[in-house]
């Protein structure tokens, strides 16, 4: 099993596949990396807020139903910027800050932004640069967002793929009563890969949003940070593993890069939770099953910061907390993945 | 002690029985030529030897130990000697090489070395290729590869690990005839000098026998028969078709003047007498026991003809 996954290892190191996969890692992180610094910038932020003035003011002269669309744009492309404005400025946005109705009416009243000086706009932007741990960060941007999943799931199915487009899992070998040592070794390699696409991710983003004068308003303990990367593992992993017993069943890449891009990525979780919510106005029972799909562990509860993960899971037995509950949705996925390759796959001749 | 010995082999896809009660021996140092038409179910009983497709029923015996390694190993230096160690010792080539082709040939035998635990990996890779006349491409990339290259590196691999056994199916498909050549002399080479068994299947008679030790024929999953080279040639080389008026008198005539050649009688009462035979010594033979010639021919069969024959009798009687 681990002469298998250091040949598999070898054929990672000296392809293309892997290289690409950190490439473009790094390319859409470097890209998010420099347009948090550009907008975050205190002259865009300075534009912005007077383009931004220019246009709601004229539409509050002329409050056109038609315009309605426009304005709601602007209104969504404001509000982060007007939060943070606010906070530096102080201008009063009444008490419905949270209403967008109500900061749509607070941006009417940013009439005037030479009002400002330039140190609130380096204080605001200096607040949109301080992110509240790495954690945190990774969560939010690579994690939650299924960019990640959908990674590791891609390269998974088309290594796994290649063994047998190639037919090159014929060179391998293969143990007559089973191949429990080619499929183990497989479900291995899926867990170093996602563990490969975490490190570097993490790294890469730690490493990029620094050099883009990012800072960091706390940092994670060890026993936080932890927590938060081997639960981000497990369920990264857990999708591999999915991925990969897909590819073994249909013996097809494209099945595999096609469950990458809507299961991984957390679209079909998205859209099954939101039927089970639905659905749970009539029978409870399926709201309550919402929380243990895999896309909510990946997609919600890993973007929280993470030391939310210690905190009761919401409407959990036994009021576990939150990092358990993933635990264990991660470990079943990987579970089911090893018992159904390891039972009924490794009947299949290669 | 049999290379490879295969005992009530069976294998069924959706209920077609694919290849039924299949039992073959191999020599060590044979090289057993496997003759069969098209989907008569070659591949399917080497892929059953070598582990690739699981058997319905029926057993692989290699080196006189179960192909799993399972049973008690006999004693003797050649014995398996534990768990998958029978197979360690089988390399294959079957349908069409494996390999990896964004990666160079070199690599190829190296992602193979590793998997298979291979001590000292790069000398026996470049070895390999060394042996297969493929040293100074092993940093191309198996992309760029023509057919009969892609041929040579897929026994490479094949050769990693130094197998006992080869499994060659069809090595000479695609193959130009230099190239044919240059692969058929390389698996007797590889036969003679390194002691290798070789299994080769190929629809190339002529190759075959230019190489073969043995022969097996297998029609529509079954085995019809086994036997060597010397055989074939004594029955497709020259032989007599006498026909006389007491068949069963000329025969024990025959056989007892020529004890040496071998005598077969046919459906039609004629006599077929193939092996180094003197066609006027057979005739005196029959003259001085004054025996009524009907018919007195010499024949000339064709390999080909000799195998379509067994193949096709072997089917219509499956």
């Amino acid at each position: 099993m681990f002469n298998l996954l250091k040949s598999d290892m070898y054929r990672l190191v000296h392809g293309k596949m892997l290289w690409v996969a950190t490439a473009v890692l790094a390319g859409c992180i470097v890209l998010c990396a420099v347009m948090m610094h550009w907008v975050s910038d205190p002259q865009f932020l300075c534009d912005a807020a007077q383009m931004s003035a220019t246009v709601t003011v004229g539409d509050a002269a002329e409050p056109d139903a038609a315009d309605e669309a426009a304005r709601e744009m602007a209104e969504a492309a404001a509000g982060e910027r007007e939060r943070a404005l606010d906070d530096a400025s102080g201008i009063s946005e009444g008490d419905g800050a949270s209403d967008s109705g109500a900061s749509f009416e607070a941006l009417l009243e940013f009439e005037d932004p030479s009002s400002l000086s330039a140190a609130d706009f380096e204080e605001t932007s200096r607040e949109m640069r301080t992110i509240e741990a790495p954690t945190f960060m990774f969560g939010d941007m690579l994690v939650s967002g299924g960019f990640l999943g959908a990674l590791v799931s891609v390269v998974v199915a088309l290594l796994l793929a290649s063994d047998f487009s190639t037919k090159f899992v014929r060179n391998l070998p293969m143990d007559r009563r089973g191949r429990v040592a080619y499929y183990g070794g497989r479900l291995l390699l899926v867990a170093v890969v996602a563990l490969y696409f975490l490190a570097v991710g993490c790294a890469l983003s730690l490493a990029a949003f620094t050099a883009a004068g990012f800072t960091f308003a706390a940092l994670d303990g060890a026993a936080e940070l932890l927590v938060f990367l081997g639960l981000s593992w497990l369920c990264l992993a857990a999708y591999g593993c999915l991925t990969a017993v897909l590819v073994w069943l249909t013996r097809s890449a494209q099945a595999g890069v096609a469950f990458a891009l809507v299961v991984a990525t957390g679209i079909a979780g998205t859209v099954v939770g939101s039927l089970l919510q639905n659905l749970g106005a009539a029978v409870p029972a399926l709201a309550a099953v919402q929380p243990w799909l895999l896309s909510t562990c990946m997609n919600h509860d890993l973007a929280l910061p993470a030391t939310s993960l210690l905190l009761p899971a919401e409407g959990a037995v036994w009021a576990i907390p939150v990092g358990v509950q993933v635990a264990l949705v991660g470990a079943f996925w990987i579970a089911a993945s090893a018992v159904l390759a390891l039972s009924v796959l490794r009947r299949r001749d290669v | 002690m049999y290379a490879i010995e295969t005992r009530g082999l069976t294998k069924v896809y959706g209920g077609r029985r694919v290849v039924d009660d299949f039992a073959m021996t191999v020599q060590p140092g044979d090289i057993y030529g496997f003759v069969g038409r098209n989907g008569a179910g070659k591949s399917t009983v080497m892929k059953m030897i070598c582990g690739d497709v699981a058997p319905t029923a029926g057993e692989v015996v290699l080196f006189g130990c179960e192909a799993d390694g399972t049973a008690p190993a006999p004693t003797g230096a050649s014995a398996p000697r534990g768990k998958g160690e029978g197979a360690r010792r089988i390399g294959a080539l079957i349908e069409e090489p494996g390999l990896l082709p964004g990666l160079s040939a070199y690599r190829n035998l190296m992602a193979k070395a590793l998997a298979w635990g291979i001590v000292d990996a790069p000398a026996r890779c470049e070895e390999a290729l060394r042996l297969v006349g493929l040293a100074g491409a092993g940093s191309r990339k198996v992309r760029g590869f023509s057919l009969g290259m892609k041929q040579r590196l897929g026994l490479a691999l094949a050769l990693l690990g130094n197998p006992d056994v080869l499994l060659l199916d069809e090595p000479f498909n695609g193959l130009d005839p230099e190239a044919t050549r240059a692969m058929r002399n390389l698996i007797v080479r590889l036969n003679q000098s390194l002691g290798i068994t070789v299994v080769v299947s190929s629809h190339v008679l002529d190759q075959l026998d230019r190489m073969v030790t043995r022969y097996g024929v297998i029609a529509e999953g079954r085995l019809v028969r086994q036997m060597s080279a010397a055989d074939v040639a004594a029955e497709c080389g020259s032989s007599l078709r006498v026909r006389t008026a007491d068949t069963a008198c000329a025969l024990a005539l025959l056989q007892e003047a020529f004890p040496a050649l071998t005598f077969r009688a046919e459906p039609d009462g004629s006599l077929a007498i193939s092996g180094d035979c003197d066609a006027a010594a057979v005739a005196q033979v029959l003259r001085d026991k004054d025996q009524v010639v009907l018919e007195f021919t010499q024949d000339h069969r064709d390999i080909e003809d000799y195998f379509v024959e067994l193949m096709e009798g072997g089917a219509s009687h499956v």
